[in-house]
């Protein structure tokens, strides 16, 4: 969180390596469609297991403080109440750093009915990935997050996500991450 | 917000209300139907009917949905149940709960995650006793109440004839003061808030606003009235667990108590536990007897007992047979409108007292403190900055370029705990605590909203 870090997140909106080189953080496992939820503490709260108990290859081996999804509810709640994720147009990046990890995790979550989520543009939100990275994040692992964004300000890419009902057309929606 | 209240009581009904202005999404829960229906006809709340520690009742409150439950009602017991259902069964976030027995909160080992879990605990008589002991300490103040842990206070009072900055611009004040570091954040002159520039003149009577560090306050009152003498000697009306605590309190830190109780047992008991005060049966509104007491003698007269009249014709009476000062506990909103500064110089309502300590927690952001202000129109705001100059509206920004809600001013910034000269060209950084004032509630969102992060902020 110190100003050096957040500042080069910030500068570097575009992807930094090309998509076939970079490792994928998302794994089809953590990709749902119709999630039936009616608020934004559930749906962290979701992710939070989803993440916990379906992503267990991420977590250091000799760490014996996997987190649990407690954890990153925890995490990713406490987030939120600094300043909401949501991106406007019904997306949100719910966020956090977690201790344990020792590599970034994307989840991706399409919800069945769109919930409040204190948006800039006052949309509720229908589409939520949430990432997670390391306590000691390098800055590749934190600019997936201006990566992700990023993808978003296209309308068209956008309009391809909300069209797509299937988990496996998602995942491969996002085949750069 | 999705928020659950529980208890549609005086404090539950007044958050509720304050936070459904602020567009949260509020459901009160309470057993009594009949206040539910009289809460729904002034707000727009849902509400549910049952009994607040039910998980059958929490769930159909949609508490799995919530971010924040308050737990008000009349019963401490209920209040730490629900919060430990609501934990178990909904992972609720953040659990408030409002405690009142000293027998509990003796033990805050209790308020664990693997005890009772609950986040933040209000005491109501916790809080009037800090808020007592403050205007006590600062004779002359109307309102005192700290902030950066207790390092800087905001300190309310009257301009009289006599202060030397009385008639003169503000920016004088730096002349007069040179070495010490304070804002006027705020001054209020008959009713009407102004917002003070270097050039506002004081005037007599002006309600002035002010922060400054524990040690100068004293400094800058003196700027707005001449010299008060804190005296010692202090009377109490009223030995319920206010009264009693206060006289305790105050007893040791060296002052003369007289304690006037009216209930003979209750008289005793609290004799026996009291060390240096001296503990009077009888009524407080009786002349003969405060006369006998020397009343005029007393610094400050404070009338604590559970009915608003009795306390407001004690204090009254107690002031015209010569006490200095005094204060009395009013719940009554409509009362402390008619009293206040014209029939006695404080009145204190325990119910705003306790909404004001919820509102640090309800708050978006980081949010160290927040505290109502003049009946509730105003609020002050301690508020933590995050990020850099790309992901926040503040950071990395000078305070002449920040774009303040109209009717909102900084009143302090603290940085490792030193106060900063809020000079135009300082710039804020990541972690700076900034006390804003804001005379405007409406304006609450908006400052909410500068102090947020943008969502690429980690």
């Amino acid at each position: 969180m110190t100003d050096a870090v957040s500042d080069v997140v910030h500068s570097n909106r575009e992807p930094q390596t090309s998509p076939m080189a970079s490792p994928r953080y998302l794994q089809p496992d953590l990709v749902v469609v119709n999630l039936c939820i009616a608020s934004r503490k559930r749906l962290l709260e979701q992710f939070a297991e989803l993440i916990a108990t379906n992503a267990t290859t991420c977590y250091s081996e000799n760490n014996e403080n996997v987190p649990d999804s407690e954890q990153i509810f925890t995490t990713l709640h406490d987030r939120e109440r600094l300043g909401s994720t949501a991106l406007g147009k019904g997306i949100a990046l719910p966020h956090g750093r977690i201790a344990g990890l020792s590599q970034p995790v994307i989840a991706i979550a399409k919800l069945a009915n769109p919930v409040d989520y204190d948006s800039p543009d006052g949309m509720p939100v229908w589409l939520a990935v949430c990432l997670l990275v390391p306590a000691e994040a390098n800055q590749g692992h934190l600019n997936l997050l201006a990566t992700l964004a990023a993808k978003f300000d296209d309308d068209d890419f956008v309009r391809e996500v909300k069209e797509t009902v299937s988990t496996t057309e998602i995942y491969n929606l996002f085949s750069d991450i | 917000m999705k928020i659950t209240i529980l208890g549609g009581g005086q404090v539950g009904a007044s958050i509720a209300e304050i936070l459904s202005r602020e567009k949260n999404d509020i459901t009160v829960v309470d057993h009594n139907r009949k206040i539910l229906d009289t809460l729904q006809d002034r707000m727009d709340i849902r509400t549910v009917h049952g009994a607040a520690s039910s998980p059958e009742v929490l769930k159909q409150a949609g508490v799995d949905d919530v971010d924040l439950i308050l737990a008000v009602t009349n019963s401490d017991e209920v209040n730490m149940v629900a919060c430990q259902v609501a934990h178990t069964l909904f992972h609720t976030p953040t659990k408030i709960a409002r405690v009142r027995s000293s027998d509990y909160l003796a033990h805050p080992e209790l308020f664990c995650k693997k005890a009772i879990p609950i986040d933040v605990i209000i005491s109501p008589e916790q809080i009037l006793n800090h808020q007592i002991q403050r205007l006590i300490e600062y004779p002359g103040a109307l309102q005192v109440i700290d902030f950066a842990d207790g390092k800087i206070q905001l300190v309310a009072l009257k301009a009289y004839y006599g202060g030397a900055l009385v008639g003169h611009e503000l920016k004088d004040l730096k002349d007069h003061l040179p070495s010490v570091k304070t804002r006027v954040a705020a001054i209020y002159r008959q009713d009407r808030a102004i917002i003070p520039t270097g050039k506002t003149v004081i005037e007599v009577d002006d309600e002035v606003f002010f922060i400054a560090t524990h040690e100068d306050i004293k400094k800058v009152m003196q700027e707005l009235r001449s010299i008060e003498e804190s005296g010692k000697k202090i009377m109490i009306a009223g030995a319920g667990n206010i009264g009693f605590r206060l006289a305790q309190s105050l007893e040791n830190s060296g002052y003369q108590v007289k304690l006037i109780e009216r209930d003979p047992q209750r008289a005793r008991w609290v004799s026996e536990q009291l060390k240096d005060t001296i503990v009077l049966q009888g009524d407080a509104a009786d002349e003969e007897l405060l006369r006998q007491e020397n009343i005029d003698k007393m610094e400050l007269f404070c009338s604590l007992t559970n009915e608003d009249e009795a306390n407001i014709l004690s204090a009254m009476l107690a002031k015209r047979l010569g006490a200095r000062r005094a204060m009395a506990i009013v719940n009554r909103v409509a009362y402390i409108e008619l009293i206040e500064s014209s029939v006695l110089d404080i009145a204190i309502s325990p119910r705003l007292s306790t909404v004001s300590a919820l509102l640090s927690h309800v708050r978006r952001g980081d949010v160290v403190a927040a505290h109502s202000l003049r009946r509730g129109v105003a609020e002050a705001i301690e508020s933590v900055a995050h990020g850099d100059s790309k992901t926040s509206k503040i950071v990395g920004r000078k305070l002449a370029d920040i774009k303040l809600p109209n009717g909102a001013t900084i009143g302090a910034i603290m940085r490792k705990d030193e106060l900063i000269s809020l000079e135009d060209d300082a710039v804020i950084e990541d972690g700076d605590h900034i006390i804003i004032f804001v005379i405007d509630k409406l304006k609450i969102p908006d400052v909410e909203k500068l102090f947020q992060v943008s969502v690429t902020f980690f």
